[in-house]
């Protein structure tokens, strides 16, 4: 008698205890993940003091790019005006937007004879994990990693901390730098700014 | 059944139901009011006042909208997973329109939250966005929530009486399921 009573409770048991880890597992499982965006909280507006102004040369340099291949600033002197965008840093927020809202606005550079260059001081294998997620990107992402910053100091937007600034300079066909934007790093740049700056550019 | 039966049921069922509760804690909730006096700039594009039954230029509010349904999609150009959602949101949009009912109750807006009318702009050229776009360069439509939004989120509206907006469900994230989830406002 006893016996029967224990299977009965078991009988009631088990689902309802079967039921009891469905609903915690299926909640979970429904949730989507957090984003892998480390958050730094609100950083130094600008942090560093680039010497370079507008009516400058821009420095040369060569950095490896995510598809594998070196490029080079000289490349397209006398070719195509070039917009650099410096930014601070993979997997932290507003950079992981500032990307991916360039990649829509294709035309914009086009329109303008302008390439896009990206670059972040973080290691290719960084970059190429953190760009996956964006679309792909039309523009060549160059990692400014060894020398570290090497490229931002040179343009004088590399901060303290060793990341870079959200920075954006637009640099002629002769290699003139004509727009320089060190952008409040916790701030997006507009797109607008930037098309109207790339309209002045001789045609 | 006897006693420590019950009571392990009754833990049981207690314990099944604290996750939602512990999740509708964590969710989102949208403050009627607030999104109903939100002024939008009213879109300079003819076709897209008409599709919302506006007229001028300056600012309107949601319940001014001509519709018993309307769908507001809060995007940000810069957002990828707003992006990769686009051609959803037209097939939504598309849906709508081919449905002869629903294309009478039924209208869609999207609201770019922190953009620029150029930005949104581009968006919409982008991914030939059939619907009307606004944007909400200084992120008004903070004040709606309880959290920060996650872009794409998808608020559907219904009017009531006096105009009143009710908000009739909340999806965030990207749409999975379009079709589902025309059903699910088709019915309403």
């Amino acid at each position: 008698m006893n016996t029967q009573s224990n299977r009965d409770r078991w009988k009631i048991l088990i689902p309802a205890l079967v039921m009891l880890c469905l609903s915690w597992a299926l909640p979970l499982r429904a949730e989507v993940p957090k984003a892998q965006i480390y958050n730094p909280g609100k950083l130094k507006a600008t942090d560093s003091g680039t010497k370079l102004k507008v009516g400058d040369s821009a420095p040369d340099f060569q950095l490896p790019s995510l598809s594998g291949k070196k490029v080079s600033l000289s490349t397209y002197r006398g070719k195509k005006n070039v917009v650099i965008s410096f930014v601070p840093a993979a997997w932290t927020p507003v950079c992981s937007q500032q990307w991916p809202g360039y990649n829509i606005a294709q035309d914009l550079f086009e329109k303008n004879d302008a390439v896009l260059l990206g670059i972040s001081v973080d290691n290719i294998p960084t970059l190429y994990a953190w760009t996956k997620d964006m679309g792909k990107l039309w523009f060549p992402v160059l990692s400014d990693f060894w020398p570290h910053g090497k490229v931002a100091a040179k343009y004088g937007v590399l901060r303290s901390d060793g990341t870079a600034e959200r920075a954006l300079f637009i640099i002629d066909k002769k290699g003139i730098i004509r727009y320089i934007d060190v952008h409040d790093i916790n701030v997006m740049p507009r797109l607008d700014t930037l098309a109207k700056e790339l309209e002045k550019l001789p045609k | 059944m006897n006693k420590l039966t019950r009571l392990l049921l009754c833990l049981a069922v207690s314990l099944a139901t604290l996750p939602p509760v512990a999740m509708a804690a964590n969710s989102l909730t949208v403050n009627a009011q607030a999104l109903s006096q939100t002024h939008l700039p009213i879109p300079a594009d003819a076709a897209a006042r008409s599709y919302l039954g506006l007229s001028g230029s300056g600012s309107f509010t949601l319940p001014q909208v001509k519709t018993d349904i309307l769908v507001v999609e809060v995007f940000n150009m810069y957002c990828p997973y707003c992006q990769a959602d686009a051609p959803k949101v037209n097939k939504l949009y598309a849906l709508m329109a081919k449905h002869r009912q629903s294309k009478q109750r039924i209208k869609i807006l999207g609201i770019g939250i922190g953009n620029t009318p150029y930005e949104v702009d581009v968006f919409r050229r982008r991914f030939k966005v059939p619907f009307p776009l606004v944007p909400d360069e200084k992120s008004e439509i903070r004040r709606w929530v309880n959290k920060p939004f996650r872009t794409p989120t998808f608020i559907v509206l219904k009017k009531g009486k006096g105009s009143a907006l009710q908000i009739m469900k909340v999806h965030e994230g990207q749409l999975e399921h379009v079709r589902r989830f025309f059903d699910s406002i088709s019915r309403m």
